[in-house]
């Protein structure tokens, strides 16, 4: 193990802790215990969704995904990696049906599915990047209609069953689902990190139980090598490799920020063709500045270019209230070209043209302009998750009503079962930019810090990289200014 | 062997319990804790199913209580010759009158504050029984 490694704190081997939350996580009833209470408020998203109140802000649905989980899940990254992932009922009855087991693990090739390898052209975050600008280019409809809301998450679940019938593992989660990629690209940013206490130990270990399963545990179901992890991106926190191993190597670690980076450094200077990550990255980012605009900006016209022309809520029996008008269309289609040509190709070109600054003013010849626009584009990681949490930091302050309300209310029909109703109420909204100022300074401190260390990998000179990442900061500056400007109002 | 096929049958369970969640709206009168001779009314823009139920029957001499609850906008509400207007009814809130009908016949619940465009059309009916 090298140095720096050492630094890091291994979560299972903390005393008092360690013990029961190893055992705890060795315990096979412990998916399928937190999966199914995050199911049970999965159904009542999908009830509220179709038949519950017509207005977003007294519904369940609305209230608690598009406030609560929203916000939590920039949190949970930060501080948790992809524990959303850990607990998400969305394909859990493909897997469930695929391994014929809800708890258990049964003997190896007994799949209830066609167990294709997935295709390698699609073995990447391209749909899932794609997919979150799409619900994003619906996104005023999606976060107030509540039926809208409930035939997404009925697709994803019917979706994530289907892919787990063909295709083997979670090919569903890895490739396709909106969330999980940019929850996976955000977490190289995130203290959690699962990893190999040793990776020799692995090496060296024929057996490799992590990959092919034992009897303990499956192999893992997103087709890494747990044992060989030195990123977050693709390791779904099932665990299983916890489980499967009988070397007791794996563990979780707390990741330093210093490590963040190395890590992170080491991921960007060997993307190499991952346009993938890199457009997660810009869509990421500029989609933060658009949700803060839609959600709490002064511009109340994009809003109405977002919602067609259509002013009511909508659950199922008055889903005909969402039909668009002509000009309402028009309009929507004017937002689309803005949110997806800033998110697709202005902020990337911006990128790519400050890429190209940075490696003339580095006087490097060595390296293609695209592979330092690549790398530099991991500086996303972290500046686009504290962006991001600017925002969930907002949205919780002002809104954190309405998922609680909903809670005791959650069909919106005037329930009161926790004796929980609150009027809304923002708390200290006049502070907000001010608690988000910090957050987008850190996440551009780090950006500055990720670039700097990678043009140092690239271009082999501290020199040239501090002049790499002078271009590149000015940059980052520029979005956090223009971000700054929305915040502001 | 035995104790691997409890769990699954726990967990199976277990999940039917779960799924079991989305009879929820089956059990709207126990949430509301609905009393006898009480009447639940909800009220939508008209475009949104207005009046829910849009037909209530009663019976002349009887004491009712109408539990009006606000879904969507403001909205008003008065019984056309049976009832003076209640006031205003902000989405979320829940406003409980009382009336006792004294004649029989047929008569048009309406909203009194404009409400959406199709507001005017936002009626119902109570009939009163012998």
């Amino acid at each position: 193990m090298s140095k720096p490694e050492k630094k890091d704190i291994d979560l299972l081997q903390v005393k008092g802790v360690g013990k029961p939350l190893k055992r705890i996580l060795q315990w096979r009833g412990f998916h399928f215990t937190f999966i199914l209470v995050n199911l049970f408020v999965f159904v009542i998203v999908l009830t509220a969704g179709f038949f519950g109140n017509p207005m977003g802000n007294m519904n369940f649905s609305i209230a608690v995904v598009w406030i609560l989980w929203f916000a939590a899940v920039e949190f949970m990254i930060l501080f948790g990696g992809r524990t959303w992932c850990t607990l998400c009922p969305l394909p859990a009855f493909g897997e469930w049906t695929a391994r014929r087991k809800l708890v258990g693990v049964h003997k190896q090739k007994r799949w209830l599915s066609k167990d294709k390898k997935w295709p390698k052209k699609l073995d990447n975050m391209w749909v899932s990047a794609l997919g979150f600008l799409g619900i994003s280019l619906i996104l005023p409809w999606l976060v107030t209609r509540p039926v809208v809301t409930g035939t997404l998450f009925l697709l994803l679940i019917v979706f994530g069953f289907l892919f787990a019938l063909i295709y083997s593992g979670r090919f569903f989660c890895h490739s396709i689902c909106p969330a999980s990629s940019y929850i996976g690209y955000h977490s190289n940013a995130s203290l959690f990190g699962v990893r190999a206490r040793d990776k020799s130990v692995c090496e060296k270990h024929i057996a490799k139980e992590c990959i092919r399963g034992g009897p303990k545990g499956y192999g893992c179901p997103w087709k890494l090598y747990p044992g060989g992890h030195e990123d977050n991106t693709y390791c779904g926190q099932c665990y299983e490799c916890l489980k499967s191993c009988p070397m007791d190597n794996m563990t979780i670690k707390l990741r330093r920020p210093s490590t963040i980076v190395r890590e992170l450094t080491n991921v960007a200077v060997k993307a190499k063709g991952k346009y993938d990550e890199a457009w997660m990255g810009f869509t990421r980012f500029t989609l933060a500045i658009f949700y803060e605009l839609v959600f709490f900006g002064p511009y109340w016209f994009l809003k109405d270019w977002g919602n067609m022309g259509v002013n009511f809520g909508a659950n199922l029996p008055t889903i005909g209230l969402l039909t668009p008008t002509l000009g309402g269309f028009q309009n929507w289609l004017m937002w689309v070209l803005i949110v997806a040509g800033v998110a697709l190709l202005a902020y990337p070109a911006a990128f790519y043209g400050f890429s190209w600054l940075a490696k003339k003013a580095a006087k490097d010849k060595t390296k293609p302009t695209k592979q330092v626009f690549l790398s530099f584009s991991y500086a996303l990681v972290p500046y686009g998750l504290f962006l991001w949490l600017a925002f969930a930091i907002t949205i919780l302050m002002v809104n954190w009503a309405y998922p609680l309300t909903a809670f005791s209310d959650p069909m919106g029909w005037g329930w009161d079962l926790l004796g929980m109703k609150f009027a809304w109420s923002p708390i200290v909204p006049d502070l907000i930019p001010y608690l988000q100022a910090p957050l987008f300074l850190i996440g551009l401190t780090f950006a500055i810090v990720v670039t700097y260390n990678i043009a140092l990998k690239l271009f082999g000179s501290h020199k040239k990289a501090v002049r790499a990442t002078t271009v590149m900061t000015v940059l980052h500056v520029a979005t956090a200014l223009i971000f700054v400007w929305i915040i502001m109002g | 062997m035995k104790k691997v096929l409890m769990w699954e049958f726990v967990g199976f369970v277990s999940l039917l319990l779960v799924l079991g969640a989305f009879s929820m709206p089956l059990f709207d009168d126990q949430f509301m804790g609905k009393q006898e001779n009480e009447i639940i009314i909800r009220l939508n823009a008209e475009e949104a199913g207005g009046f829910m139920p849009g037909e209530i029957t009663v019976k002349k001499g009887e004491t009712v209580k109408l539990v009006l609850v606000g879904q969507d906008v403001t909205h008003g509400f008065k019984i056309e010759g049976l009832m003076d207007d209640v006031g205003t009814i902000n989405p979320g809130e829940k406003k409980i009158v009382e009336f006792t009908p004294q004649e029989s016949g047929v008569f048009v619940m309406m909203c009194t504050v404009y409400c959406s465009p199709n507001h005017h059309k936002m009626t119902g009916t109570v009939i009163v029984e012998d």
